[in-house]
């Protein structure tokens, strides 16, 4: 039984449970170091920005521009180290996945302790109304119900969920440790905007917006309209306008939901070996999967 | 102490329309020429960021999801 499906059933021994973890295994023991790079750069380019624009040395608008590309880049390197993708069960190296997962995130002013605790009750309970973080989000009726649900930030509501998880011991340690960032990311943002209003709008809280809206509707929203309940219905492949590269190859999300510790940039690569158990499983949208996954074949007009 | 804070925290809507959206409006309304004559701008800014706060505390949420 994985997250209470049973893996076993209507599946020919080639395409066991037992085989395609082996195939997933394969992509998932490299270093990410790409992305510690954009989680770090990112948030070391977003920080820069304001001295650079304090002291007039690029205008306010360039910031913003430059700060908004900053804060949608600034999640993915969080999420691997939600995962644990960067010590790979190392305990020597867990210092990365906080290091990395707290500083690329203070350019969106997420705690990252709660992100990582509601993400991992997200894939245990993809899909369930009442237990899933994203259920709001990921089941939203249409794109503009994400952008109000983004920009209101009353969702997903946090404090629900602690209520729901209150008997989970290492949550609730979690969350109060996020709730302390929170705080200091509220105080300092108060602080900043008294003495520079223009420049927190446009340099942080404004692009801290835009990157959770771009955020919440590739990560979210899309990769799970009309999905179902267990492990190989909850996510889809999908097909998009927009090159992949854009939206952070968020087509390939499924491949995520089904082994978290593939590093992103080997997904690619995965799922063109794990193509016929997704099919043979039923993963929503298999059929379309390409069979080599280059630069932009993920693109439909 | 803890309560103090749980105050605040509960009147968080509150506290960010009265500092954020008021310092902002606040900062363009300075910016705005047209705006120039007007008397109490400052008091102006921060009673409007106050009042769209105590709504957005009241209804519970910001915008209308």
């Amino acid at each position: 039984m994985v997250m209470g499906v049973d893996i076993k059933d209507a599946v020919s021994e080639e395409f066991s449970f037992e085989k395609e973890k082996a195939v997933a295994k394969k992509y998932a023991q490299r270093f990410q170091w790409e992305m510690i790079l954009i989680g770090i750069g990112q948030a070391c380019v977003w920080l820069s920005l304001w001295p650079l624009v304090m002291f007039g040395i690029i205008p306010l608008w360039l910031g913003f521009v430059v700060a908004c590309f900053c804060a949608c880049m600034a999640y993915l390197p969080s999420h691997e180290a939600q995962h644990g993708n960067y010590s790979r069960g190392d305990p020597k190296k867990r210092w990365i996945d906080a290091l990395v997962g707290h500083i690329t995130l203070i350019t969106v002013m997420f705690p990252y302790e709660i992100l990582r605790v509601t993400h991992m009750k997200h894939h245990a309970y993809t899909n369930h109304d009442d237990k899933d973080p994203d259920f709001l989000t990921s089941n939203a009726k249409s794109v503009k119900e994400v952008i109000l649900l983004s920009l209101d930030g009353t969702s997903p509501d946090y404090q629900k969920y602690k209520e729901v998880y209150s008997s989970d011991a290492a949550f609730q340690k979690a969350f109060e440790k996020g709730v302390k960032v929170s705080l200091a990311y509220r105080l300092t943002l108060m602080s900043l905007v008294f003495l520079f209003p223009l420049q927190t709008l446009l340099l942080w809280w404004l692009p801290a917006k835009i990157g959770v809206l771009y955020t919440t509707l590739f990560f979210s929203y899309y990769p799970h309209i009309g999905t179902e309940i267990g492990r190989y219905k909850n996510t889809r492949f999908w097909q998009h306008w927009m090159p992949r590269y854009i939206n952070h190859s968020m087509q390939l999300h499924f491949v995520h939901h089904l082994h978290p510790n593939i590093g992103h940039y080997d997904e690619p690569k995965a799922i063109e070996e794990l193509k016929p158990f997704l099919i043979a499983r039923g993963v929503p949208g298999a059929e379309e999967i390409p069979d080599r996954v280059t630069y932009n074949p993920l693109v439909k007009i | 102490m803890e309560k103090f804070l749980e105050i605040i925290l509960d009147h968080n809507k509150i506290w960010f329309g009265l500092i954020f959206i008021g310092s902002v409006l606040n900062a363009v309304s300075q910016e705005l020429v047209v705006l120039n004559q007007v008397p109490y701008l400052s008091l102006i800014s921060f009673l409007t960021g106050f009042v769209i706060g105590l709504v957005a505390h009241i209804r519970g949420k910001w915008l209308w999801v």
